[in-house]
């Protein structure tokens, strides 16, 4: 009965061998059923589900370290959006990049705030001089989950660095035909790292020779500077 | 007997399409003419705004311009939701203060630049306050303003001022007549749009093409013109003339700009108004 069992065993390990020395090709010649590769496929695919949990290791330590989720997230509707009377005191202490120097008699400022979060989106300006020779409209946004999308130059714009930030901006100069008087229309752009003042109207008349860049770099300064 | 069936069927069916007698008819204006019963609600809204470059390449180009002041009055203000009319109205209100300054007491109209071109002030509490009397005279509320409840609105509150208001149609045979409107800019009265859509933009002059950026939306609204400009083309393509309104739009990202009445808008009605 042991001597049985033996052969038994010792011709188990020697189909075994042969198997596995040339995946059972030996046997199959012989008209013997084996299962080809079995165990090969098996090492494939613990090889393979290994290779992918690793990737999807570092895929999503990626993505968990590099994707802001907290700001990306937050989506503002405007049926919820709020707009009051502001000032220029609150405005720079919501604007994260510039600062403006305005006198507030010559200026109207309107906050907009989401009303569900309470957080500041945009400021609207319209800025008035004295004697009523310029007329500016401001568009700023205050929050980089707030895209403003109604900006579109209407000539090719300029892009020039400035001492304390860089301006997008294009120029339009006419002496207007009935009054004889030189004005200039602009629309510029100065992005910040999150505000962003679009210049959605200016309009001014040259009286006294000075340019729109000294009339913008007069009231807007870079945080810092 | 047959004209007057006639004129009474039509205003039948105008009624069925939501279409009423205008309230505005003009004395002297012989014409009978019908405005659509419309709720002007243009709001302030910069998502329901899009923006548009069109450009126009010419040969030869030949402008003809006049405008009732270098910097018209651009007030855009609103008191509440749906509010175009009153802020067209206070720009109204705040034109004619130059003329009379009881009309907007504690506020200074503009000034004479050159001593030629005038230049309106910009919004304060003042004109805050005369959109908001507005709002509430013309019965304004979430669904918008008539045009008739727009007249009547002006009218309430230049009375309280001592004040007589005219308005005169500026359609003919149910469009727009340039030329009526042109008249009375001519006679410094300033045009009332009211429309279905509109434009308004900044037209650039260059030496080959012009260049006209727009923000444009579908809403009903109104605004008020005050100066007219006509370019007139010679393209590769043949003649083009391009109609424009210097207008006061109410839209607080273009308070002013060049409303040209052919481009995606609908003109329902217009009204040249004196106030004396």
């Amino acid at each position: 009965m042991n001597v049985k069992r033996y052969l038994k065993n010792q011709a188990k390990q020697d189909r075994q061998a042969i198997m596995e020395e040339d995946n059972g090709e030996t046997l199959r010649a012989l008209g013997i059923e084996y299962p080809a590769k079995k165990k090969s496929y098996r090492r494939a695919w613990i090889a393979g589900a290994a290779s992918l949990a690793a990737s999807l290791a570092v895929v999503l330590t990626c993505v968990f370290t590099l994707y802001p989720f907290g700001e990306q997230t937050e989506k503002y509707l405007e049926e919820n959006f709020v707009t009051e009377d502001s000032t220029v005191e609150r405005m720079n202490s919501e604007l994260h990049d510039f600062s403006l120097t305005l006198d507030e008699d010559v200026c109207e400022i309107y906050r907009t705030y989401d009303g569900v979060s309470g957080k500041a989106l945009y400021y609207q300006l319209s800025v008035n001089r004295y004697d009523n020779s310029l007329h500016g409209e401001f568009f700023i946004t205050c929050n980089a989950n707030y895209q403003y999308t109604n900006f579109t130059f209407s000539l090719s714009p300029i892009f020039e660095t400035l001492p304390q930030y860089s301006i997008t901006y294009q120029l339009d100069s006419t002496v207007d035909p009935q009054y004889g008087f030189e004005t200039i229309s602009c629309m510029a752009e100065i992005k910040g790292e999150t505000d962003i003042i679009y210049i959605t109207q200016y309009d001014e008349l040259i009286l006294d020779g000075h340019t729109f860049l000294d009339s913008v770099q007069s009231f807007i300064h870079a945080r810092g500077n | 007997m047959l004209h007057l069936t006639t004129i009474g069927l039509s205003i039948l069916m105008l009624g069925t399409l939501g279409a009423a007698p205008c309230a505005s008819l003009k004395n002297g204006d012989s014409e009978l003419h019908y405005c659509e019963t419309v709720f002007y609600n243009g709001i302030d809204s910069t998502q329901e705004q899009s923006t548009e470059i069109v450009r126009r390449d010419f040969i030869s180009r030949e402008k003809n311009k006049y405008d009732l002041a270098i910097f018209i009055p651009s007030y855009t203000h609103s008191p509440a939701v749906s509010s175009c009319a009153a802020v067209a109205g206070s720009n109204l209100i705040g034109f004619y203060d130059r003329y009379d300054e009881d009309l907007i007491p504690n506020h200074k109209s503009g000034s004479l630049i050159g001593g030629v071109a005038y230049s309106y002030s910009v919004q304060d509490d003042e004109t805050f306050a005369v959109a908001k009397t507005l709002y509430d005279y013309m019965g304004t509320d979430e669904t918008g303003t008539t045009e008739a409840q727009f007249v009547d609105g002006i009218k309430k509150f230049c009375k309280e001022k001592g004040k007589s208001v005219t308005t005169t149609s500026c359609m003919s045979s149910g469009s727009f007549s340039f030329s009526k409107a042109k008249t009375y800019i001519e006679a410094n009265q300033p045009i009332v749009f009211f429309v279905s859509g509109y434009n308004v933009g900044h037209l650039s002059e260059r030496d080959t093409y012009d260049s006209i950026g727009y923000v444009l939306s579908t809403a009903n609204h109104v605004m008020v013109g005050f100066g007219y400009s006509v370019y007139s083309y010679v393209t590769a393509a043949g003649n083009v003339t391009d109609y424009y309104f210097n207008v006061a739009s109410g839209v607080a990202i273009k308070p002013s700009g060049f409303y040209n009445i052919n481009y995606k808008t609908r003109i329902i009605d217009a009204l040249a108004v004196d106030i004396y």
